[in-house]
């Protein structure tokens, strides 16, 4: 995909999802047949991965949905929540623990650690600005997954 | 009967039927106005006005749900509505505006039950349960009844079901369709049993007559159809169908190619219709053809996308149309209600429509013929950046008056300095690639390089039920300085395009301070004087409270509409800042303003109660398509103490 080339120092390394997802380019996983059964029956799939949200994010979103026609179980809906969360998500730093910073951001166990500590002490980070400015952080790292990171739901 | 005969002949409006204390259809009368004569509040005293009473949708009877707050959207997660709201009710989220008639308050929940409320208290009546599907998120239809069936309830369902229920009693009509439930899904389907198909606003009621639109897919291309029906009121049987895109022979068909047209989906009134009673005449805004972004299997100008549609409505017969977007490919599809009003120019009295457009502008045609009264001109627009396969169309049709009300290009010069953290975000963003975003001014085609195109996919305008002051001429409509981020990418098979997001990111803004990346204002709240077609006033709608005070006043992305009223005022939510305003009718100055329980994407209402006060109600739920975080399940009233 040529578009790959754009994304140079703006998102790096994270699952790169960003690319028109017919449903046949939906990365495999847990939640997949239930995306495409309701999801893709009322819009393409790259209305919905062509942004990342939090978990709170896609409930909420799915919500929406629900409200607009969509039809499953609860369990499907889950699913549907869960898959979107793992391959379209966004992580809170703000809520997330020490190890989902480590999973989710690829941090190391000290730079994830710091960011519990700042908080800790701190309160809720604002913004990424202030993310940055937390001792112990590597910002390149974090600037390079930007667009994976949320301060609220 | 004075009061009525001076509303009438005021906003020139026939076919009122209930007192000016009443709200009894969505858009207050069937002209769409939502202008109401009390004036108990006004500019004086509006800075008075208390919370009267908090309604929570999500509430049951066993389980009170906890006071709104920003706060609430925990209760996701947790029990309280639950995922999905489900169990305790589908979807959650409500753009719902109530109704009220001979004392009764009436409207569809985001918790999945339809109820009677009484309007001074918000006690309920009677609750209905929808079983199936989640009712209209954007509310429902009353009818009168006559000397076969009792007064009416009317609203479809998410899963295209429309429902009749006895407005007395709640319950089912069992007269009407199967034991007061019309399926709608068949004849509708295409042959696709599993194409979606419902309805998120409410039905209209004319005569005999109850009106229906559909919400359906925006993609893939073949799926339910958008046709428009009418069914009897008493028996729910079909009595006309309106096909949104014409068949052959029908007047619009040489708009498509071949067997373009047939089982295409999408070209459906989702959002609001209204109807000339005098003339007998319904007003139908019709979205676009699927899919949204790529047109290349439907070359043509695809009638009625995009179109203000005219027809008789007691059958249905093609009255005139009016194409806003001609094969559009930006989602511009028209939603909000064609407001009825008289134009007076030259001495003369025209009657005319005022269609407020996701493209950012306010067509006002004679309502009659179809006319521009102000004139559109169709101006060149770029063609040389549409998908390959895709053929543009070379021209659009952009009112002469009035002007743009929201932006609808962008320059890289244009970007936000609001902070300099938004200016470094977006200017990074921005020159991502080399030669910056794809923008090229106005009607710039979303391309397979990353594009910012203004107004944005959900405008622009967007459902927004703009408000009409018959005795000012003052139309009043809110915008948002908007726009989309998105690249186009060839499907895996190699045979279309679907629209994707670039960066994580679909809007043009930074998207964990919802900021936009245009220089602001983001959010503007405009009157339109119908006598000349000029702006009479525009004012910022809606602050950015995470900016300091000198800065806030930046408007914000805004989605829902307005009530104007006869004491001088303007009332309004719609913004993403979780506030409720009102507007002096006149001026535009800032009124009122209220901190609420979350974002009022939904359209105010007005009515008198019994002991003699004059209510405002909005419902505030938050979320939706700007990004809102905050969350709640309220419908809040406003009185003076």
């Amino acid at each position: 995909m040529g578009s790959r080339l754009y994304f140079a120092g703006l998102l790096v390394g994270a699952t790169l999802a960003a690319g028109g997802q017919d449903t046949l380019d939906l990365p495999d996983g847990k939640g997949k047949e239930q995306v495409k059964k309701i999801c893709a029956g009322c819009h393409e799939m790259s209305t919905v991965t062509g942004s990342r949200r939090t978990k709170i994010g896609w409930q909420q979103n799915v919500e929406e949905m629900i409200s607009r026609g969509a039809e499953g179980s609860d369990a499907d809906m889950e699913a549907v929540v869960d898959y979107l969360t793992k391959f379209f998500g966004k992580l809170n730093v703000n809520t997330a623990s020490a190890k989902e910073l480590q999973s989710f951001l690829g941090l190391s166990d000290e730079e994830a650690q710091a960011i519990v500590t700042y908080r800790e002490q701190n309160g809720k980070l604002k913004d990424f600005e202030q993310l940055t400015k937390v001792p112990g952080t590597n910002v390149e790292k974090l600037r390079a997954k930007r667009s994976l990171i949320a301060f609220s739901l | 009967m004075r009061v009525i005969t001076v509303a009438a002949a005021a906003a020139g409006l026939a076919g009122l039927l209930y007192g000016q204390s009443d709200w009894p259809t969505f858009g207050h009368d069937l002209s769409g106005t939502r202008f109401s004569t009390l004036k108990q509040i006004d500019a004086k005293n509006v800075t008075k006005l208390v919370r009267a009473w908090t309604y929570h949708m999500s509430a049951t009877a066993q389980a009170p749900a906890a006071p709104g707050s920003s706060e609430a959207g925990d209760a996701v997660e947790g029990g309280g509505r639950g995922r999905g709201g489900r169990g305790g009710g589908r979807g959650g989220n409500s753009e719902v505006s109530p109704l009220v008639i001979n004392g009764v308050m009436y409207l569809t929940t985001g918790g999945g039950r339809v109820v009677a409320l009484e309007p001074e208290t918000a006690k309920e009546i009677w609750t209905f349960d929808v079983k199936d599907g989640a009712p209209a998120t954007r509310g429902l239809e009353f009818w009168a009844g006559d000397k076969d069936s009792p007064p009416t309830i009317l609203f479809g369902t998410s899963t295209g079901k429309l429902f009749a229920l006895n407005a007395k009693t709640g319950k089912p009509i069992p007269g009407f369709g199967n034991e007061g439930i019309v399926d709608m899904k068949p004849g509708a389907l295409n042959g696709l049993a599993n194409s979606s198909f419902g309805l998120s606003s409410p039905p209209i009621v004319y005569k005999n007559l109850v009106i229906t639109g559909a919400h359906v897919q925006e993609g893939p291309s073949i799926g339910a159809a958008g046709d428009t029906r009418a069914w009897d009121v008493h028996t729910g049987k079909l009595v006309w169908t309106f096909h949104s895109i014409p068949r052959p022979g029908e007047t619009g068909s040489d708009t498509w190619k071949g067997d373009d047209w047939k089982n295409r989906s999408g070209t459906n009134v989702w959002g609001l219709f209204t109807i000339d009673t005098e003339n007998g005449i319904l007003y139908m805004p019709f979205g676009e053809p699927t899919t949204d972004y790529w047109g290349g299997d439907r070359p043509g100008k695809n009638l009625f996308g995009t179109s203000l549609v005219a027809v008789d409505a007691l059958t249905g017969k093609l009255r005139w149309y009016f194409q806003v977007v001609h094969h559009d490919t930006w989602d511009y599809d028209l939603c909000a209600p064609p407001v009825l009003f008289d134009v007076t120019r030259n001495g003369k009295k025209i009657p005319a429509v005022g269609e407020l457009t996701k493209s950012g502008y306010v067509y006002i045609l004679n309502r009659l013929t179809g006319e521009p009264i102000y004139g559109v001109e169709e101006r060149k627009v770029p063609v040389e950046d549409a998908l390959p396969g895709d053929q543009a169309w070379p021209t659009q049709p952009i009112p002469l008056k009035p002007p743009a009300l929201a932006r609808t290009s962008f320059k890289r010069e244009e970007l936000a300095t609001v902070t300099p953290e938004l200016n470094k975000f977006c200017t990074e963003l921005f020159d991502s690639i080399p030669g910056g975003l794809h923008a090229i001014g106005s009607f710039t085609h979303y391309s397979t390089t990353p594009s910012v195109i203004f107004p944005s996919s959900i405008g622009g305008g967007n459902w927004n039920p703009p408000s009409f002051d018959p005795k000012l001429g003052y139309l009043f409509v809110n915008t948002m300085d908007f726009g989309s981020l998105n690249q186009m990418v060839k499907s895996a098979d190699g045979t279309r395009y679907s629209r994707a997001g670039y960066n994580g990111n679909n809007r043009f803004w930074e998207p964990e301070s919802n900021m936009p990346c245009n220089q602001p204002p983001w959010g503007r709240l405009f009157a339109i004087n119908v006598n000349t077609g000029e702006i009479a006033w525009q004012t910022t709608l809606g602050i950015t409270d995470s900016l300091p005070a000198e800065k806030q006043n930046t408007g914000r992305p805004n989605i829902g509409g307005s009530l104007a009223t006869a004491g001088g005022l303007v009332f309004i939510g719609a913004t993403d800042d979780s506030r409720f305003r009102a507007f002096d009718s006149k001026t535009g100055k800032e009124l009122w303003v209220t901190k609420i329980d979350a974002g009022a994407h939904s359209a105010p209402m007005t009515f008198q109660g019994k002991d003699g006060k004059q209510y405002i109600v909005v419902t505030a739920t938050g979320g939706g398509f700007l990004g809102d975080r905050s969350r709640a399940d309220s419908v809040i009233a406003f009185a003076l103490p």
